[in-house]
């Protein structure tokens, strides 16, 4: 059991906020960072942002050969959350559900989908994954 | 006055033929059921209904007073749905949280629940209803475990609801007959018995209650079987509206993610009746529908039948199944 | 202040080396180099060592491994561990302390022993952590910068499977590779695929091995061999995707920003460059390390290999030795071998794969690192003096 880990970012993982470096508008996203990745501000002045839910396909794979608690084949991207308001987009690892190879590419849009990513012992740890609208299955 | 400002129900994308699992299990193999992927649970589905019911209504997830919601199913003995639902829309803090469970009468439990504390606390509640019923191949009812979600938002007042209510009734009996154990495939024991003992004596008398004399023009039931949900509607002449051909059986789910369904595609002013006949008795919601009804500003529960995608028979046994590497099982 | 020089290299056959322990691996190399200083070396001579090693093992390695493994109990023995560039920057680590005159004769050690536990990297990819690289292997995280690559520049199929071609065919001729076959761009395109885009021959494959250099400052060089190399150069750096610059997608920066440390120590370009040992841990990475050493412009990698430029017998020419995808990436192991590598090309003892007459030869990994969220490249430049 390893409670610690999921409590400590849950409200970013369940609500997608980031925090916008003030000094050059990087997005960190899920950790609440003291410095900048990006200019290497520190201390950062690192403001609270509502990321939306949805995301913009930047690069993909589809995996083939994984351990079995995940099912494959299992897209995995980079995608960009976009802020509610104006300013950068948090990049970050997106595994993707429901989706199929030939309905995504580079540039795609996908909405988050709250999911159960891995148990934590028997406890589900849910946060998100993407795929394509679910209208677009009909 | 209490009122339903907003409704939305899920329906997993995968389904199963059921003539598919009649073709290696035997039976009757018509319409398909509901499978959830390996990804879902109760709370990430009750969480897609409640998206949808939120989204049509004029509450913030964060104001929502208490969060209240109805399962047969939760696998967990400790742990609950409501919190996590609630804490995932934002509630958190001095928001009432309420898991029901126990006998399918926990939807109509639930909506009547919501209603006392809208009435008491001046405070809008959620209600959402959601399973994942187990499929056992040794079981008869195996095709027919299906998943599905369904929520309403309750509060006193609304410039557009989708309904106002008007009653609340309730039959105890102690009746049991359908029952199941955490996990495994029901038993159901003489389906002429309990229509005439169970349903038959329970489901009549809290329509009575809740309905008041009004006429119903359509009406949603949830109930171990088709059967018996045809049987809790018997003394009345309406149109009944149905989700289980598509989805299978969704537990007290089923009465809420029809309700929603049944919203979305009724006309306002009509009354609407809600029965759900379970282990120990039957309860009854009666609905005055209003000009919020409809489909806007959300997925409707006919865009969640209609977006699906065929699935296996095993894999309808094995999503439902928690997921074991190297022996270890990590649901 | 001294100019490091390398002084002697050796090598053991990589392979699935299911006989060899870890520590058999480790004694292996390194007797491979004391019999192969061309004057010889007395173990006592040794006064400091770095040990490359990621410990995919899991056998809790640290520098009294290499203790064991040599005897040098009474010596300093620093285990490095840096992803992927482990093998390099032990090297570059040792290059420092002679530079500085801290140490005179620097023993680098890498290896791994990658075949005893079956699971290999492929279960850190069920990272229980959300947000970082859950699902995301190996191939999953080069695999992306290849979709990418083949959307933004004029890169095709082809090109990508040219350089697994190009490899293989190197590593035919050169005795330590693992794999020893050639292979068409059709068998790249139809064998299994693995992580879309990326197929099976264009993974390196899981190979034990280990290597051992022999590094000393300038002063002592020729008491070991009268042709020492010189190391002229050598840079470290980061990056993550994270940090939201559009060229983190298709490239990496990591190996621009280490290679320009390099390139700026040892006063020379990429054009300067006559041969090189580059980290091809897939066949995508290769064509990106083109454009990140600077070899060709960015989005040119493609054009660069389809010209033949890289190739043995080309004006540029990268991983003679087979590269990781023949010679096979045994991680803590693979820098220092390619550093081995370079010190024969520059020697002209590379035999079969020797390229002509090379002056300056340039040795790359790149790392992945933090659940493959994090990316740290190594590049070392050596120079015949």
């Amino acid at each position: 059991m390893s409670g610690p880990r999921y409590e400590r970012t849950r409200r970013q993982d369940q609500h997608l906020i980031g925090f916008e470096c003030q000094a050059c508008g990087w997005v960190s996203f899920p950790e609440e960072k003291r410095t900048c990745k990006r200019c290497g501000d520190a201390p950062a002045e690192m403001t609270e942002v509502q990321l939306q839910e949805r995301g913009e396909i930047q690069t993909f794979v589809v995996q083939q050969y994984l351990p079995d608690d995940i099912e494959t084949p299992q897209p995995v991207a980079i995608v960009d959350l976009p802020q509610a308001g104006e300013g950068e987009p948090a990049r970050a690892y997106g595994l993707l559900t429901e989706t199929d190879l030939e309905e995504i590419d580079v540039g795609t849009e996908v909405v988050a989908r709250f999911r159960e990513l891995f148990s934590d012992g028997e406890r589900p740890i849910n946060s998100f994954k993407f795929s394509v609208p679910r209208e677009e299955k009909a | 006055m209490v009122v339903i400002d907003g409704h939305g129900g899920y329906v997993p994308l995968y389904r199963v033929d059921r003539s598919e699992v009649a073709a290696q299990h035997g039976g009757r193999g018509r319409g398909e059921s509901a499978v959830p992927a390996r990804d879902e649970n109760h709370v990430t589905m009750a969480c897609e209904a409640a998206d949808n019911a939120l989204a049509r209504s004029g509450v913030e997830g964060g104001n929502l007073g208490a969060v209240v919601t109805a399962s047969v199913s939760d696998p967990f003995a400790e742990h609950g749905i409501a919190a996590h639902v609630a804490a995932r829309l934002g509630a958190t803090g001095g928001v009432r949280t309420t898991d029901l469970r126990g006998s399918r009468c926990a939807a109509t439990d639930a909506l009547a629940t919501a209603q006392e504390f809208v009435a008491a606390n001046d405070a809008p509640v959620l209600v959402v209803g959601v399973d994942v019923l187990p499929a056992d191949p040794e079981s008869d009812e195996v095709a027919e475990a299906g998943a599905g979600a369904g929520a309403v938002v309750l509060r006193p007042e609304a410039d557009s609801p989708a309904a106002e209510f008007a009653g609340v009734g309730q039959e105890t009996t102690g009746f049991v007959e359908h029952h199941r154990r955490h996990g495994e495939a029901g038993e159901t024991g003489d389906a002429k018995f309990e229509s005439r003992h169970g349903v038959g004596e329970a489901a009549p008398a809290a329509t009575e209650r809740a309905l008041d004399g009004a006429t119903p023009a359509k009406a949603v039931a949830a109930a171990p079987s088709d059967r018996l949900a045809g049987a809790a509607l018997g003394g009345v002449d309406v149109e009944q509206v149905s989700t289980r051909d598509r989805v299978g059986d969704a537990g007290a789910a089923a009465a809420v993610l029809d309700l929603a369904h049944l919203l979305e595609t009724t006309e306002a002013g009509e009354t609407a009746l809600v029965v759900a006949y379970g282990a120990g008795g039957a309860g009854a919601v009666a609905l005055e529908t209003a000009e919020g009804v409809g489909t806007a500003d959300a997925k409707s529960v006919a865009t969640y039948l209609d977006a699906s995608e065929e699935t296996t028979y095993a894999k309808h046994l094995e999503y439902r199944e928690p997921v074991e590497y190297e022996g270890v099982k990590t649901p | 202040m001294t100019d490091p020089h390398v002084v002697g290299a050796g090598m053991i056959d990589f392979g699935e080396l299911y006989e060899q322990s870890f520590d058999d691996l480790l004694e292996s190399a390194y007797l491979s180099l004391i019999e192969n200083v061309d004057k010889g070396v007395d173990p006592s001579d040794i006064d400091a060592a770095w040990y490359g090693t990621i410990d995919i093992a899991n056998e809790g390695s640290s520098g009294s491994a290499v203790a064991h493994a040599t005897g040098l109990f009474e010596t300093p023995i620093t285990r490095v561990e840096n992803a992927c560039a482990t093998g390099s920057d032990a090297f570059r680590n040792a290059a420092q302390a002679v530079k500085a005159g801290d140490a005179e004769v620097a023993l680098v050690i890498g290896a791994e022993k990658m075949t005893d536990s079956t699971e290999g990297l492929i279960a850190s990819a069920a990272l229980e952590r959300l947000w970082r690289g859950r699902g995301v292997t190996m191939p999953a995280y080069f695999g992306m910068r290849a979709t990418r690559h083949l959307e933004e520049y004029e890169t095709t199929r082809e090109q990508i499977a040219e350089i697994s071609v190009k490899n293989h065919e190197n590593g035919t001729k050169y005795p330590h590779a693992h794999q020893q076959f050639e292979c068409s761009v059709e068998d790249v395109k139809e064998s299994p695929t693995v992580s879309y885009p990326l197929n099976l021959y264009d993974c390196c494959p899981v190979t034990d091995g280990a290597s051992a250099v022999l590094v000393t400052s300038e002063d002592r060089a020729r008491e070991f061999t009268d042709d020492p190399i010189r190391v002229a150069g050598y840079g470290l750096a980061s990056d993550t995707f994270q940090r939201g610059a559009p060229e983190a997608l298709t490239n990496f920066p990591a190996t621009r920003q280490a290679s320009s440390q390099a390139y700026e120590r040892a006063g020379l370009g990429p054009e300067d460059v006559d041969v090189a040992e580059v980290h091809d841990c897939f066949s995508i990475t290769e064509l990106i390390t083109y454009e990140d050493l600077g070899f060709c412009e960015e989005g040119k990698g493609g054009q660069f290999v389809e010209e033949g430029r890289p190739h043995l017998d080309g004006d540029k020419p990268v991983n003679p030795s087979g590269g990781l995808l023949s010679k096979g990436h045994p991680i803590g192991a693979t820098g220092v071998a390619q550093i081995a590598e370079i010190f024969e090309q520059l020697r002209g003892e590379a035999g079969a794969v020797q390229v002509d007459e090379p002056e300056v030869g340039l040795q790359h990994n790149i790392g992945i690192g933090r659940n493959a969220t994090g990316a740290v490249s190594c590049v070392n430049v050596l120079e015949r003096p």
